[in-house]
């Protein structure tokens, strides 16, 4: 028997545990860069606004409503998140983390059903006063049945936040109004498809033949299909390496200093080497990238693929080569609006190859680069870095920062102040 | 590197002490790094890591406590209030730092400053109101 446990409305609860006074209230959560909706409290799904609409698309109702915004707080998110999965991690033998705000928990070791429910009920009992965010949980004897399960305890009340698919009976009347296209592991190509040929829930295609389906959807597809028919066969749910990690800005301010773009590219830079090293993968090419506004007539750009003979994520090398395409395409008097650094051609960072006429003492650049990562573990990002790099404080002034909540758990300066 | 070590040391105030890694290590190993054990303040501190949290105290009314403005508390969430228990509480829209009572006769609670200058705050339904959670260690920082 399998748990998945879902943080409901992940990025506002996080707002919410610092401002109870938002607890009833509309709020939503940004993306960074282009102010999308990417978090929505129940309020607001309530107002029929969908996820990823821009922000300025909804200023009527933001105004009509009051509805609360905040630019996100991935530094807050991330530590609520940490929190959690620590938390489950201590009831469950096996822990699989899903996503920033979703993991599926092992509990082989329950008896039985009402023995699984009563310690999900506890556990989020637990979560939801020790740490202040709602989760849901579904439990079932597959991880594609668990999504499901965990989507009727999120809609429904009565479920109090655990919900159970533990009989055929139970399994039949959930995936009979099922959508398909919320089914885990459909991507909308299917949908279309599936409906084409009549299947628009989840029981449609439970109830067709493996043939069927095999035809259809390939082998993914047929995994769905069993697992919908409760014979569990996805084991491992850890999410395959990035394609490409990227990390750009659109500047408060256009940069038309040559210095301050190359440190803006560099903190970049090191951010995008970190993440990847963080999944211990190596990249064979990064593009580095800055225009003007958009909206001008003549939009003028850097940019720079750059190939490494021998992949890698070391962000000293990195550096130089993003410097080298910087300077190389300079333009003077120019303001740029925009910047970025794309990593792709990313490959597991082990047996790589070392190209014939490297140069590089590899061993001695991993050694710097963990002693210089370690530092920065510990004090926060861009302690320590390579020049032209400075303080994230310092960097953080060249961004739109706009609502962003204080770093109340990861930063000193920024917890809340009791009044005395 | 003399500019970023010195960032370290101003960043580092009020952290735990740095640890280098070994990496780092120019000249003959040293002897001591086989001694590690140390005094973690840390550790006597948060029971439970997932549900602690800081706050940083503003005000007086807990004086005669040995709450001091200025001071950094640790607060313990997953902590059930039990009367005599100092809460981090929020209350009409800000939080607060008193003793917690508990007034089954009355129907209510109260927030007990710890300062003649304060009256005691009944807590009722009306109230907007949450015990936040325990504070169970108060960090106060001497004149240096």
């Amino acid at each position: 028997m399998y748990a998945l446990c879902d943080c409901n409305n992940f990025f506002v609860s996080c707002e919410r545990i610092f401002r109870p006074d938002l607890r009833d209230k509309p709020v939503v959560v940004l993306s960074g860069n282009d102010g999308c909706v990417i978090a929505r409290s129940n309020e607001v799904k309530q107002l029929g606004i969908k996820m990823g609409v821009p922000f300025y698309q909804i200023q009527q109702q933001v105004e009509q409503f009051g509805i609360v915004h905040f630019s996100s707080n991935f530094a807050l998110y991330g530590d609520i998140s940490s929190r959690i999965m620590r938390t489950l991690a201590r009831h469950t033998a096996d822990l699989q983390q899903y996503s920033i705000d979703e993991a599926f928990l092992d509990l082989s070791h329950c008896a039985s059903t009402a023995e699984a429910k009563q310690q999900c009920t506890r556990i989020r009992a637990d979560i939801l006063k020790g740490i202040g965010v709602p989760v849901s949980f579904g439990i079932a004897p597959t991880k594609t049945l668990c999504k499901v399960a965990a989507d009727y305890a999120k809609h429904y009340a009565g479920y109090e936040g655990v919900c159970a698919i533990d009989t055929d009976d139970k399994r039949i009347r959930a995936l009979t109004d099922f959508p398909i296209g919320d089914v885990w592991g459909i991507g909308r190509r299917s949908v279309a498809k599936l409906q084409a040929a009549g299947i628009t829930t989840a029981l449609d295609l439970a109830g067709r033949s493996e043939i069927f389906v095999r035809n259809m959807l390939h082998l993914p597809g047929v995994l769905t299909w069993r697992e919908l028919n409760g014979e569990p066969c996805i084991e491992n749910t850890d999410q395959p390496e990035k394609q490409s990690i990227t990390c750009s800005r659109t500047f408060a301010h256009p940069v038309t200093d040559r210095g301050r773009l190359e440190q803006a590219l560099a903190a970049f830079c090191d951010n995008v080497a970190a993440k990847l090293r963080r999944q211990h993968s190596v990249c064979r090419q990064m593009l580095v990238f800055a225009h003007t506004s958009r909206f001008n007539d003549d939009m003028r750009m850097i940019q720079q693929t750059v190939t490494f003979p021998t992949p890698t994520a070391n962000t000293q090398e990195m550096t130089a080569a993003l410097l080298q395409a910087v300077r190389a395409q300079w333009l003077p008097d120019t303001p740029y609006k925009r910047a970025g650094v794309l990593l792709m051609a990313i490959e597991p960072d082990r047996g790589v190859q070392q190209a014939l006429f490297d140069t590089r003492d590899r061993d001695r650049d991993k050694r710097l680069q963990l002693a210089l990562d370690t530092i920065n573990n510990r004090l926060g990002s861009h302690t320590v870095g390579f020049s032209p790099n400075m303080p994230d404080s310092r960097a953080a002034k060249l961004f739109d920062v706009g609502a962003k909540s204080p770093a109340y758990t990861t930063r000193l300066q920024d917890v809340i102040t009791l009044k005395c | 590197m003399s500019t970023p070590l010195k960032q370290i040391t101003q960043a580092g105030e009020a952290l735990p002490e740095l640890v280098l890694a070994e990496h780092l290590h120019a000249g003959f190993p040293s002897p001591a790094t086989d001694y590690t054990e140390r005094i973690d303040i840390t550790q006597e501190m948060v029971r439970h890591p997932e549900t602690t949290f800081y706050a940083r105290i503003d005000g007086d009314s807990m004086r005669d406590a040995g709450i001091f403005s200025g001071d950094l508390v640790v607060i313990d969430r997953s902590l059930r209030a039990s009367d005599g228990d100092y809460v981090a509480a929020y209350i009409d829209g800000e939080f607060t730092v008193k003793e917690f009572r508990h007034d089954k006769a009355r129907n209510c609670a109260w927030l007990i400053p710890h300062n003649d200058a304060y009256k005691p705050i009944r807590v009722t339904d009306e109230n907007a109101f949450v015990i936040w959670g325990v504070i169970t260690h108060t960090i106060h920082k001497l004149g240096h």
